[in-house]
């Protein structure tokens, strides 16, 4: 039986900018990320990682003090590379995405809302390794 | 439970272009600007011509805000405004990690300058990395994958910062390497601090 962790909510129907919880990522090399938008949300969503021991400020700058990226999200719908410093946007039409991200590693993962005029966004991931 | 190790080999490390160095021993450096390192610091000599036996990792002595000297070194030829001075790397054992994630955090008030690469090697002894690559030394520059974006960044490259601050996260493979290090081979402002976290399948 491979090894996943159970599902883990990061941020459920926020509906404004800002960073939900952040997980502890180390003991794992993938996560599948589900994201779901309702009332015709209009915002985006990156995704942040750190290796840093003590987990990073991720709703502050990135700073030598508080060392943080943006990180890669790879659709899979199309298989679709999605930059990290752009993210993924929902611009009016609500919808359902899963993705996976690469978190060999890293220590933490994050979710952020960087732009948002409408709506709300419910993130999920689930961790996993290859065996 | 995957083992994973944070280190940092270089904390706040600067580099400066050499103006020129001294035939003599041992060598004396000039830097083209104020290099801020102090006696007892651990500097690497890349890429500078003609006294070519400049180049290598050297414990220093600081002469002025502009020169020092290389401890137990002696000139082969006056060497003029060619290559870098820069803080070194600390070089870390790896052959129990294939893969290693690396941050870069660039300080430089927004102004940092400088160019920096992954260099590795699977020799049993760790090598001097700022010499130059032969058959007895052999490493070379290691490409790093942006987690940004996923694009590989040619060892060759390396990592460039021009005029600007910037936190990045790569992936370096290290499947069968021993010794990973880090080598700032071009330089005028700013500093960069290297952290990484080494982790098992």
């Amino acid at each position: 039986m491979r090894n996943f962790s159970d599902s883990i909510t990061i941020m459920n129907a926020k509906d404004a900018t800002g960073i939900g919880n952040y997980i502890d990522v180390s003991d794992y090399q993938h996560a599948k990320v589900s994201i779901a938008t309702a009332s015709s949300a209009n915002l985006t969503i990156k995704c942040q990682g750190s290796i840093e021991d003590a987990s990073p400020d991720f709703s502050s700058a990135q700073s030598a003090a508080n060392m943080w990226d943006y990180i890669d999200m790879v659709d899979d719908q199309n298989n679709t590379s999605i930059d990290g410093d752009t993210g993924i946007a929902f611009a009016g039409t609500d919808d359902v995405r899963m993705l996976e991200v690469n978190v060999n590693g890293l220590k933490w993962l994050s979710f952020r809302i960087t732009a948002r005029s409408a709506g709300s966004a419910t993130v999920k991931c689930k961790l996993f390794n290859d065996n | 439970m995957r083992t994973n190790i944070i280190y940092t080999p270089l904390s706040a490390g600067t580099a400066r272009a050499i103006a020129s160095s001294t035939n003599a021993g041992p060598i004396e450096i000039t830097t083209s600007a104020a290099h801020g390192y102090v006696t007892g610091d651990r500097i690497t000599i890349n890429g500078h011509t003609t006294n070519t036996a400049a180049n290598g990792t050297w414990v220093i002595t600081k002469v002025d805000a502009t020169k020092f000297t290389l401890d137990g070194s002696t000139g082969n030829g006056v060497g003029g405004a060619t290559g870098t001075a820069a803080t070194a790397s600390k070089i870390i054992l790896v052959e129990d990690f294939p893969s290693i994630i690396v941050s870069f955090a660039s300080d430089g008030g927004g102004t940092a300058d400088l160019t920096i690469k992954a260099v590795g090697t699977d020799l049993d002894d760790s090598p001097d990395f700022a010499k130059t690559q032969t058959v007895a030394r052999t490493f070379d520059f290691i490409d790093m994958v942006d987690l940004q974006n996923g694009t590989s960044y040619d060892g060759d490259t390396g990592m460039v910062y021009s005029s600007a601050d910037d936190y990045r996260l790569f992936e370096v493979n290290t499947n069968a390497l021993k010794w990973l290090s880090f080598l700032t081979t071009a330089g005028t402002a700013g500093n960069i601090t290297v952290k990484l976290r080494a982790f098992s399948k």
